[in-house]
C-alpha cells in the first residue's frame, strides 16, 4: 500500500476547510449565499434595505476560545486562539500573557496561515527518489518509526552512538529532544545559537555570570542599541517597550550600517561602518572613565578588574574612534557625555544577533563594561537579572535513569578546541565540517528537529555536500523544509495550535501551550514522537509518561494544581516565596562573584582579560559588507511559507546605496550577481538612500530550495549562498556579516 | 432628576487617531484584519503609508497607519447606482454587498483607494471599522493587536474618550483635508 | 506601501464611453441634417439615424460583463440616486436608447418600415387589427418631435460620458468641467465621422451634386467640431497645469509621463490636426472662392477614420491616466 507522491502535487490535497483563495474561506453557508445571490434575479426590495447585511461578516461568537502559547517566533507570547465550527478562526494576543499583553506581532497573527498552510507534512514519509529528487512513499507512522530506529541502532552499533548527529533549534521541547539524544549516548548538538548570540552570551557569562542581563525600558532614559533592530527583530513586549518608553520621552541612540525602521524611530541614527561598533563601545569607556563620569562607588564595590580596564581604554580616544567607526568625534563625546548623566537610568542594549563580525566578542564585552561602569545594575531604567531569581516556579520533573556516560569527543570542538565556549551553546558550524572532513571520526546520521541548516548554516553548499555524506538522515518539521527535502525519513508534527508542549515558565508564572483543534492529517505532536522513538530504541526509561497530557501532570504534580484548572485559563501565578527587599545583594554567578570588567577565565585560556580594539576585515573597494538582519514579518527560515507573511513580505532584493548602483550603473530593478568567495546569486537590486554606501543588505531566510514549499520556492535567494564560514575562536559565532560580496549587473540571459 | 444627556442618546462618530510616532510598520495590523475580515490574499483594508525624505545619511522615515476614512462626506456613497454604499447612525461608511453590482465607481471616488473588489463576494469591498465586532463592544482587530499602540480608536463625538481627549491634547491633521470628506481618521504630528 | 496603480477600470469602460459618443452624435447629427436640410441632408438623417442605437448598445453589453454582478445590471433600474452621476447616466441612457430605436425604426427604409403599423385613431389604440401604415405626413412629424425631444437626450449623453469622469474629485485629472466638454465635442464629432464614412462608401443614386451637399454639410459640422475640441484642450491644459499641485502633476502623465505619445500623436495629431487639415483642404474652395467642396473618397474616409481613432484614444488616455493621477501624497505638515 506503498504510494508515490511527488511532493509538487501536494498542493492537490486539500483539506475540506481550505478554499483555494483563502486558507479559511467563508464558510459553507456564507459562500453558498454568494454564490446563489451571484443568479439569483430577485432583488430584495427597492428600497435599500440596510436592516441585515451582516451575512457575510465573519462571526463573533465564537465555539470556544482556548488559551496557549505563540510559536512563530521563539518569544513564546500568550495567544487567546478562537475556534468556529471546528476551524482555527483568529489569533489574538493573550492580555495576562507578559510577552504578548493582549497584541500579537504580523507573525504571530498569521499563525492560522500556518496551520492551515496547503503545504504541510500529512504523514510520514520515507525517500524513494534521489535525495532532493522529491519521490516520497507515504508510510504509516508503525513503519516509519521502526525504520528510524532500525537505522539509528544500526548506526550505534557500527559506528557507536557518537555518530549520529542531533540539531534542533530553541523550542519548548528541546529539553525532551535533548533527553533523547543524551540516552542514546551521542555528544553531538547542533543548535542554532552559534548562528546567533554565541557571542553575546558567552561575553555575558563571563561578565555578569548570566546570559543576557534584562532590560527596565519602563524608567529608562537613555538607551543605545547596538546589534538590535528592535523595531523589525520584534520580541512583541520588548518592542512594546520601547515604544512606549520612547513616547514618554527617552532617548533612543541607534548604531546600525542601514537605517532600519529601529533607526527611523531614533533620536539619534548612527550609520557606523560594519564591523567597528566596539571602537565605538570603547570610546565611551574611555570618555567616561577619564571624565570621571562612571559611578566610582559601585565599580569599587561590585566590580573587579577595573583599573585593568581603564588602562587597556586609556588610548581609545574619541578621535581614534571616530577614523575606525566614521562617527565624528563630537557625537561620541556627546552620546558618552549623554549616557552618563542618564545614568543609572539608562542601558547599553546587550545586542542580540551581534555576532556580525570575528570581534563580536570584545564589542558584547565592552557594552557589558559600559553598563556595569555607570552603575546602572539593579536600577530603575537599568540592567537587571534575568526572571527565575527572584522566587520562580520549581516543576516536577518526569522520573528517568541517568544518562550513559559519552567518552566521545564533540565534532563541535567544545571543548577541546573552543575551551570558553559554553558547553550548552556548541559550535553548530563546526560540525557541518566535522561531517565533511571526517575529522576526529567520521558522522553517519543525522537527526534534525525543527531546524533548517541547509538555509541557516552559511555556505550551503558545503552543508549539502556534509547531507551526502551521511548514510541517514531524519528531519521531523511541520513543512517540507530544505533540510526535510533532502532527507531519508520525513516525519509530520503537528503545530503549535494542534499540540501540548512542556510547561514554560516565566518568573513564578508558568503558561501551557494546549492543543486548539486535534492535528490535522496524521501529524503528531513532539511529546509523542520522542516517546515512540525512544521506545523503539530502547530507551522508553527515559520516557517514562503516557501521553502530553501526563508529562503536563508530572509537571505540575508540585503545584497542587489541576491540568484542568491550567488549560481553562492557560496560565498558573504560584504565590511568590520570597519578598525582594530593596538592599538585597545579588551575586553574579561569575569566579569573582562580581561584574568581571576583566576576566581571570580569559585571561587564563590565553585571550585579554579585558575589552581591547580587535580590528575587523576591511574590504576591497569593489567590495561590500554583505549585511543581514531581520524584517518584521517572517522568522528565521520558518515562515516563508505562510500566504500572508509571504503576502506582506515576498523576496529579499539586494539593497544598495545609490552611490555604488551609479557607479555600476544600476537602477532599482536591476538584476545582479552577488558573489562572495562561498558562492554567487542572481537577485534585483533595491537601490536605496537607506544604507552605507559600503555595505549591501539582503533578508535572510529566502531562497528555498525545497519544492515542497510551493509558496516559499522561488522567492528571493539565500544569503546561505553567500556567506563564508567564519568562527570566533572565543566564543564560537558565526561573523554572518565578515563575509564582503562584489556586485555586478546581471546581463539578459546570464 | 436625569441628566439632560442622557435623555437623548447623543450620536456616535466612530473614528481613528493614528499616532505616527509609535507605528513601527511591523504590519500586524494588516495581517490581522487579513485573517479577522477574510481579505483575499493580495488584497488590503488597512494599509502602512511610509513618507521617507533626506540623503544618506540624513534620512527621516514616518509611518503612517491608514484604513478607509468611513468620512462623513463619503465621495464613494455620493456616486454610488445602486445605494450599496450607505451610512450607519454612528458614521460608518458600509457596503450592503447584495446590492453592489460591482461597477468599481466607487472606487474611482475614493481618494484614499480604500477600496478593493472582492471576488468571491462579487462585490466592492472595504474597512468596516470591524462592525461585527464593534457591535458586540470590540474595537477593530487591528487596533487589538497594535504593539505600537499608534492606532487608537473610539468615539469622535464623547469629549472623554481616548480618541477626544488625544486629539484636545495633540497637534493633528487629516489626509486630504481639500477633497471636503471629512474623514473620521486624524495624524497626531510627529515629534 | 505607497498607493499602487491599479486599473480598475479597463478597455471594456473605455470601449463603452467611446461607442456612447458614436451613437449620440450620430443621432445628434441626423437630427441636425433633418431640421437643417429637410431633405436635401435626407441621406445624412438616415444613415445617422440608422446607425445611431447600436454602438451604444455594443457598449453597454460590453459594460455589463466588467460589473462583478453581470447579471444584475438591471438593478441600477430600481433605484435613482441623485447624485451619482452613473444613476442619472443610466437612466439618460435608457431614455436615448428608447428614443433611438424608435428614430431608427421611423427611418428604415421602405419596403421593411411597411411592416410597421400604426393606429390612426385614439379608439384604434386597442383594436391592433385596426393599425394601419403610417402617412406620410406621420412619418414626417413622428421624426422631427423624436429628434426634437432625442437632441438634449443625445448632447447629455456625449455630455455625460464626461461628467461620469470629471465628478470625481478624488482624480485630479478628470475632475473639471472641461472632460464633460471634451467628451460632448469629441463625441459629436465621432458620430458625424461615423456617419461621414458610411456616406462616402454608400453613395446616392441622385448624383454627384447631391453628394458634394451633404459632404459640405458634414466636413463644415466636423470642422467646428475639431476646433471647439481643441479650444477646450488648450484650457484644458492651462488650467490644469496653474492648478492646484495635485492638477498640475496629474497633468504629467501627459507631459512627459507614460501617456505623452499617445495624447500627442495619438489625439491630438491623429484625431484632431491632420483631420482639421484634410477638412480644411477639402473646405478650401468653399473659402476661397465659393466653389464646391473638394471630393476625395480616399482623404474623406482617411480624416473620418482618423477621427475616430483620436476619439477612441482620447477616451483611453483619460480612463488610464485619470485612474493614475491622485491626491498627493501628504506633506510634512
Amino acid at each position: 500500500m506503498i504510494e508515490f507522491l511527488q511532493m509538487t502535487d501536494s498542493k492537490k490535497i486539500i483539506i475540506p476547510t481550505l478554499s483555494r483563495r483563502h486558507f479559511m474561506g467563508l464558510g459553507a453557508v456564507a459562500g453558498g449565499a454568494a454564490l446563489l445571490n451571484k443568479f439569483d434575479l430577485l432583488q430584495p426590495s427597492l428600497k435599500p434595505n440596510h436592516q441585515n447585511p451582516k451575512s457575510l461578516y465573519p462571526p463573533v461568537d465564537f465555539d470556544r476560545e482556548v488559551y496557549t502559547m505563540c510559536e512563530m517566533c521563539v518569544w513564546r507570547c500568550g495567544v487567546k486562539a478562537k475556534v468556529k465550527d471546528g476551524v482555527v478562526r483568529k489569533l489574538d494576543g493573550n492580555p495576562f500573557h507578559p510577552h504578548s499583553r493582549g497584541m500579537l506581532c504580523p507573525r504571530g497573527q498569521a499563525g492560522v496561515a500556518t496551520l492551515y498552510d496547503p503545504d504541510r507534512l500529512k504523514y510520514p514519509l520515507i525517500r524513494k527518489g534521489e535525495r532532493g529528487e522529491g519521490l516520497w512513499a507515504r508510510a504509516s507512522w508503525e513503519d516509519a518509526l521502526d525504520y528510524v530506529a532500525s537505522r539509528m541502532l544500526e548506526i550505534k552499533e557500527q559506528y557507536g552512538p557518537e555518530a549520529m548527529v542531533f540539531s534542533s533549534t530553541h523550542n519548548l521541547i528541546q529539553t525532551q529532544f535533548e533527553n533523547l539524544l543524551k540516552a542514546y549516548g551521542s555528544p553531538n548538538y547542533g543548535t542554532q545559537r552559534s548562528l546567533c548570540f554565541n557571542a553575546m552570551i558567552t561575553a555575558n557569562l563571563l561578565t555578569y555570570g548570566m546570559e543576557e542581563p534584562s532590560r527596565d525600558y519602563s524608567q529608562a532614559n537613555y538607551i543605545i542599541l547596538t546589534g538590535r533592530n528592535i523595531m523589525e527583530a520584534i520580541s512583541n513586549s520588548e518592542t512594546q517597550s520601547l515604544v512606549a518608553a520612547q513616547a514618554r520621552g527617552a532617548k533612543l541612540v541607534v548604531l546600525d550600517p542601514r537605517f532600519t525602521k529601529t533607526a527611523a524611530k531614533a533620536d539619534l541614527w548612527l550609520p557606523i561602518k560594519p564591523g567597528t561598533d566596539l571602537a565605538f563601545h570603547l570610546a565611551l569607556l574611555n570618555i567616561i572613565i577619564t571624565e570621571n563620569r562612571y559611578d566610582a562607588e559601585f565599580v569599587a564595590e561590585n566590580t573587579v578588574g577595573f583599573e585593568e580596564l581603564k588602562a587597556s581604554v586609556a588610548g581609545y580616544t574619541p578621535e581614534w574612534a571616530a577614523s575606525k567607526c566614521e562617527i565624528p568625534a563630537d557625537t561620541i563625546r556627546q552620546v558618552a557625555r549623554e549616557f552618563a548623566i542618564a545614568a543609572p537610568n539608562a542601558f547599553a542594549h546587550p545586542g542580540w544577533r551581534t555576532s556580525n563580525f570575528l570581534n563580536a566578542f570584545q564589542t558584547a564585552r565592552s557594552i557589558g563594561a559600559l553598563n556595569a561602569i555607570i552603575g546602572n545594575w539593579d536600577q530603575p531604567g537599568g540592567f537587571f537579572a534575568s526572571s527565575g531569581h527572584d522566587g520562580g516556579v520549581a516543576l516536577g520533573s518526569v522520573p528517568q535513569p541517568p544518562y550513559p556516560r559519552v567518552s566521545a569527543m564533540r565534532l563541535d570542538g567544545v571543548p577541546w578546541k573552543y575551551p570558553l565556549v559554553p558547553l550548552k551553546l556548541g559550535v553548530f558550524q563546526e560540525i557541518r565540517d566535522a561531517i565533511l572532513t571526517g575529522e576526529p571520526y567520521q558522522a553517519r546520521g543525522w537527526f534534525i528537529f525543527r531546524q533548517n541548516p541547509v538555509n541557516s548554516l552559511p555556505e550551503r553548499h558545503k552543508t549539502m555536500a556534509a547531507m551526502s555524506q551521511l548514510d541517514f538522515i531524519v528531519t521531523t518539521d511541520i513543512s517540507m523544509n530544505d533540510t526535510a527535502w533532502f532527507s531519508d525519513v520525513v516525519l509530520p508534527e503537528a503545530t503549535y495550535l494542534e499540540r501540548f508542549d512542556p510547561l514554560h515558565v516565566l518568573g513564578n508564572t508558568v503558561f501551557i501551550r494546549q492543543p486548539v483543534i486535534e492535528p490535522l492529517f496524521e501529524s503528531k505532536p513532539g511529546l509523542w514522537i520522542f516517546k515512540e522513538l525512544g521506545s523503539r530504541l530502547g530507551l522508553a526509561d527515559y520516557f517514562q509518561y503516557d501521553d502530553e497530557e501526563d508529562y503536563i501532570r508530572q509537571q505540575i504534580a508540585p503545584l497542587g494544581i489541576t491540568l484542568e484548572d491550567l488549560k481553562q485559563r492557560g496560565y498558573y501565578t504560584a504565590p511568590t516565596h520570597q519578598e525582594k527587599n530593596g538592599h538585597e545583594v545579588y551575586t553574579f554567578n561569575t569566579g569573582s562573584g562580581k561584574i568581571e570588567l576583566a576576566s581571570e577565565a580569559l585571561r587564563n585560556s590565553g585571550f585579554a582579560a579585558v575589552p581591547k580594539w580587535d580590528a575587523p576585515i576591511t574590504n576591497d573597494a569593489d567590495q561590500f559588507y554583505l549585511l543581514s538582519g531581520k524584517v518584521a514579518q517572517h522568522t528565521q527560515f520558518a515562515t516563508h511559507n505562510n500566504r500572508l507573511l509571504h503576502e506582506r513580505t515576498p523576496d529579499n532584493p539586494l539593497w544598495m546605496n545609490p552611490i555604488p548602483a551609479q557607479q555600476r550603473n544600476l537602477q532599482d530593478g536591476d538584476m545582479v550577481w552577488v558573489e562572495s568567495s562561498g558562492g554567487k546569486v542572481k537577485t534585483p537590486v533595491h537601490v536605496t538612500e537607506k544604507i552605507r554606501p559600503d555595505s549591501v543588505f539582503m533578508i535572510p531566510g529566502f531562497g528555498h530550495v525545497s519544492k515542497g514549499l510551493t509558496t516559499a520556492y522561488g522567492s528571493g535567494v539565500s544569503d546561505s549562498d553567500l556567506h563564508v564560514t567564519y568562527t570566533d575562536p572565543i566564543s564560537g559565532s558565526q561573523a554572518l556579516s565578515q563575509t564582503t560580496v562584489k556586485v555586478y549587473k546581471a546581463e539578459e540571459g546570464s | 432628576m436625569a441628566n439632560p444627556s442622557t435623555d437623548t442618546p447623543r450620536k456616535k462618530r466612530w473614528g481613528f487617531v493614528m499616532e505616527s510616532d509609535r507605528c513601527i510598520d511591523c504590519q500586524a495590523c494588516m495581517v490581522a484584519c487579513s485573517v479577522e475580515n477574510n481579505v483575499p490574499i493580495g488584497k488590503h483594508r488597512n494599509w502602512i503609508n511610509h513618507k521617507e525624505s533626506g540623503i544618506f545619511p540624513n534620512l527621516n522615515q514616518t509611518f503612517m497607519p491608514e484604513n478607509c476614512h468611513h468620512c462623513n462626506n463619503a465621495p464613494c456613497e455620493r456616486v454610488c447606482p445602486t445605494g450599496a454604499t450607505y451610512h450607519r447612525d454612528d458614521g460608518l461608511v458600509l457596503v450592503d454587498y447584495d446590492k453592489c453590482i460591482g461597477c468599481k465607481y466607487c472606487m474611482m471616488a475614493c481618494p484614499y483607494d480604500a477600496r478593493y473588489v472582492d471576488e468571491e463576494k462579487a462585490a466592492v469591498d472595504k474597512c468596516t471599522f470591524c462592525v461585527h465586532r464593534l457591535d458586540v463592544g470590540q474595537p477593530p482587530a487591528c487596533v487589538e493587536t497594535c504593539i505600537g499602540r499608534a492606532r487608537h480608536f473610539g468615539d469622535l463625538n464623547d469629549p472623554n474618550s481616548k480618541v477626544s481627549m488625544l486629539l484636545a491634547t495633540h497637534d493633528h491633521y487629516q489626509l486630504y483635508e481639500e477633497a471636503g470628506t471629512e474623514s473620521a481618521i486624524y495624524y497626531i504630528r510627529s515629534k | 506601501m505607497e498607493h499602487d496603480v491599479h486599473f480598475h477600470w479597463n478597455m471594456l469602460i473605455v470601449i463603452y464611453l467611446f461607442t456612447a459618443g458614436v451613437s449620440a452624435g450620430a443621432f445628434v447629427i441626423s437630427g441636425l441634417a433633418t431640421y437643417l436640410g429637410g431633405t436635401r441632408y435626407k441621406r445624412i438623417s438616415r444613415i445617422g439615424a440608422l446607425i445611431a442605437p447600436w454602438p451604444l448598445m455594443l457598449g453597454l453589453f460590453v459594460l455589463i460583463f466588467d460589473l462583478t454582478k453581470p447579471f444584475q445590471f438591471w438593478w441600477l433600474f430600481l433605484t435613482i440616486q441623485w447624485t451619482s452621476p452613473m444613476s442619472i447616466g443610466t437612466w439618460l441612457l435608457t431614455a436615448f436608447s428608447i428614443l433611438s430605436m424608435l428614430y431608427f425604426i421611423l427611418w428604415i427604409p421602405r419596403p421593411w418600415r411597411d411592416l410597421l403599423r400604426v393606429p390612426h385613431s385614439t379608439a384604434d389604440i386597442f383594436q391592433p387589427r385596426q393599425w394601419r401604415l403610417m402617412t406620410r405626413e406621420m412619418v414626417g412629424i413622428s421624426r422631427r418631435v423624436i429628434a426634437a425631444i432625442g437632441f438634449p437626450i443625445g448632447l447629455g449623453v456625449g455630455m455625460y460620458t464626461g461628467i461620469l469622469l470629471g465628478a470625481i474629485p478624488a482624480r485630479p485629472l478628470w475632475n473639471t468641467p472641461m472632460v464633460a466638454q471634451l467628451f460632448l465635442f469629441s463625441a459629436m464629432s465621432s458620430g458625424v465621422a461615423t456617419v461621414l464614412l458610411i456616406a462616402a462608401f454608400t453613395p446616392p443614386k441622385d448624383g454627384h451634386d447631391h453628394l458634394l451637399h451633404e459632404r459640405h454639410f458634414l466636413v463644415t459640422v466636423d470642422t467646428v467640431l475639431i476646433v471647439l475640441e481643441i479650444f477646450v484642450i488648450i484650457p484644458f491644459f492651462l488650467h490644469q497645469s496653474l492648478n492646484t499641485w495635485s492638477s498640475a502633476e496629474s497633468m504629467s502623465l501627459i507631459m512627459g509621463g507614460p501617456f505623452t505619445l499617445v495624447f500627442w500623436v495619438g489625439v491630438v495629431l491623429v484625431g484632431l490636426l491632420i483631420p482639421l487639415a484634410i477638412e480644411g483642404f477639402e473646405l478650401f474652395p468653399v473659402i476661397w472662392k465659393e466653389a464646391a467642396v473638394k471630393y476625395s473618397r480616399l482623404w474623406g474616409g482617411l480624416s473620418a477614420v482618423m477621427v475616430l481613432i483620436g476619439g477612441f484614444l482620447l477616451r483611453y488616455v483619460l480612463v488610464y491616466a485619470g485612474q493614475m493621477s491622485h491626491f498627493l501624497p501628504m506633506l510634512e505638515r
